[in-house]
């Protein structure tokens, strides 16, 4: 079965993430607002995805798109610069990390590569971003297990 | 007062000493002869009690007495009066005539006074000159020679015999003379041991004198020396004199000159300030139309000022509109991002549809190229409004910037207008600087010519001076030539003497 594959920019970077239809984008700018709840008035938690994975991808643009996972008793927002384009891609376009890296990842962020004419980008796995930020926001002094 | 002096004061001294003595001799003389006449008075008074003398020769022997008396009376009163060589006369001549008076009376040629003749002559070689005394022994010899020849000739006879007259009263007269001649004698001796005295006084003085004419002439031995030293210097200073008076007057021509030169140099720059003065009016001249056009130039400048800052509020109010342009187009960007966005979900759900969403995909794909493509518009208007914000701002930039240099150049044109307004002051004070230059030079030529005159009877002085050092000159070699003679006239002085 296909999958879609939607690319993202952040200031410095650009990612791919396989679209999931609990995911839902959202557009924040202008007049439009982000909040602090989601649609289903749980607490919504928002983060720069640009720094979460490079601290010095930082972005000025006054527009922004969000990507909000829903979990279990909250929500999180990851906000890039742009959703650039949906991909409709077969099994092979997608290569997941090989299961001894996998495994010894401590914390499993991308889920793996997706190669479009010869160009390598990183497949992240917003929910592993999403339950870490969680994590993080449980822990008193922000270290990550 | 000299030495010389002093010894004539002591001579003259003397000499009234000497007629003082010989007062005094003659008053003590007459003082003698009246006591002696009062004393025989007193003793013919006592005979005339004691041994019944005559009265007729009490009488005669009265008169005798008083006409003593009389000359001692009378040489006093001349003493007094300071005529002492007729107080002589009278106490000699009467002394005599008394004497043959008392003769005639008293015996005649035997009687006791005619021995008694002598003592008027010893009394003229005692009071007065051996020439008194020689003529007074002529008058009684010859008084002697008539009185005997008429006496024997029976012409006269003596009042009273020689029987007729006491030994008493001879011996009486004849001791009062005796008196009389011992006083004069005592006082005589005494007055010649006074004038011993004083000769002896005058011939120190003498000595002391001669002494100090030596001591001056060694003195003026000495001061001839130096004479000669100085008048030979006095020479040399009149010489020196005469020659620097000659180089003054002859400097005095130079600075008369020079003087000339410079009231000639003085009328020059008199001329050169009238024309000084010319020009600063001139200049003050030009310097007004200059002062009206910074004026001008001021006045143009506010204007330009007024523009710049007009420009500078229209290019700000449209810096403001390209803002309003620019909220525009963020809001064209979000409607474009937010249309994009529902291109892609319509895009994601058409692909969740499967072959029934394929047309839907394909509009959805559309419109996300449309959102696409607005975007793209978008973000192009933004770079022209950014572009054009910018250019605004540097227009807005460039306008405060010429709003400034407008501002500095109006200051700057006011400065040059203070700087005009100090030209003129400046040229004014010049044009009245170049007038009092021009009248001080006035007076100093006036000065000049005065000073020229002055210096023109300076060297007039000057060459009177030079012919007064040089008369000194010849005057000092003269007294050189009297120093010399006197130096040897005082050292051949000692020699001679």
């Amino acid at each position: 079965m296909p999958n879609l594959v939607l690319t993202l920019q952040t200031a410095r970077h650009t990612y791919a993430v396989i679209h999931r239809p609990e995911v839902q984008i959202r557009f924040i700018g202008g007049a439009t607002a982000l909040g602090t709840t989601d649609s289903r008035n749980r607490p919504l938690i928002k983060a720069d995805l640009g720094t979460l994975l490079d601290y010095q991808d930082i972005s000025d643009q006054g527009s922004r798109y969000a990507f909000v996972v829903p979990l279990r008793r909250r929500s999180v927002a990851l906000l890039c610069d742009a959703v650039s384009e949906m991909h409709t891609v077969d099994e092979g376009e997608l290569s997941p990390l090989p299961p001894l890296l996998y495994h010894r990842l401590p914390h499993r962020w991308v889920w793996g590569v997706y190669t479009p004419s010869e160009t390598l980008i990183l497949v992240l796995d917003l929910y592993e971003i999403a339950l870490d930020l969680i994590r993080q926001t449980a822990q008193p002094h922000g270290e990550t297990a | 007062m000299d030495q010389f002096s002093m010894l004539n004061k002591d001579l003259s001294d003397t000499d009234q000493r000497s007629a003082f003595n010989r007062s005094e001799l003659l008053r003590v003389s007459a003082l003698a002869l009246l006591g002696i006449a009062g004393v025989t008075l007193v003793i013919v008074l006592i005979l005339y009690f004691v041994i019944q003398l005559a009265w007729p020769l009490l009488l005669t022997m009265l008169i005798i007495i008083l006409g003593a008396a009389a000359i001692a009376g009378a040489t006093l009163l001349m003493v007094r009066t300071k005529r002492e060589n007729w107080g002589i006369s009278l106490f000699l001549y009467g002394f005599i005539a008394l004497i043959v008076i008392a003769n005639y009376f008293l015996g005649g040629l035997h009687g006791p006074i005619w021995p008694v003749l002598i003592f008027p002559v010893v009394t003229a070689g005692l009071l007065s000159t051996a020439r008194d005394s020689v003529r007074l022994a002529v008058i009684v010899l010859l008084f002697y020679i008539t009185f005997s020849i008429l006496e024997l000739n029976g012409i006269i006879t003596p009042v009273f015999d020689v029987s007729m007259i006491p030994n008493l009263l001879h011996m009486l007269i004849f001791v009062a003379l005796v008196m009389l001649l011992a006083v004069v004698t005592w006082q005589s001796s005494r007055s010649l041991s006074e004038a011993l005295a004083r000769v002896q006084e005058q011939a120190e003085a003498l000595l002391h004198f001669n002494e100090m004419m030596m001591e001056k002439n060694i003195q003026q031995v000495e001061l001839g020396s130096e004479l000669s030293v100085a008048a030979a210097q006095m020479q040399l200073a009149s010489q020196q004199q005469a020659s620097g008076a000659t180089e003054q007057a002859s400097a005095v021509s130079e600075v008369s000159t020079t003087i000339e030169e410079l009231g000639s140099t003085a009328q020059q720059i008199a001329q050169s300030s009238e024309l000084v003065a010319d020009a600063a009016q001139q200049t003050l001249m030009n310097l007004s139309m200059g002062q009206d056009a910074v004026d001008e130039a001021i006045r143009a400048m506010d204007r330009i000022n007024q523009r710049v800052q007009d420009i500078s509020a229209r290019v700000l109010a449209l810096g403001e509109r390209s803002q309003q342009i620019g909220e525009i187009i963020d809001l064209i960007d979000d409607i474009s991002d937010e249309t994009h966005l529902l291109a892609l979900n319509a895009a994601i759900e058409a692909a969740g549809a499967g072959e029934h969403g394929r047309r839907f995909a394909v509009v959805a794909a559309e419109v996300k190229n449309l959102a696409n493509r607005a975007l793209l518009a978008a973000r192009e208007v933004r770079g022209v409004i950014a572009e054009m914000r910018q250019a605004t701002h540097g227009a807005v930039l460039a306008a405060e910037q010429g709003a400034k240099e407008v501002e500095q150049g109006t200051a700057l044109s006011q400065r040059a207008g203070q700087i005009m307004d100090t030209i003129v002051m400046m040229a004014e004070r010049t044009a009245q600087s170049a007038a009092e230059i021009s009248l001080a030079t006035a007076q100093q030529q006036s000065a000049s010519e005065q000073v020229v005159e002055t210096m023109r009877d300076i060297a007039n002085v000057a060459r009177q001076s030079a012919a007064g050092a040089r008369q000194t000159a010849e005057s000092a070699a003269l007294l050189t030539g009297i120093a010399s003679r006197l130096h040897g006239i005082t050292q051949s002085y000692p020699e001679s003497s």
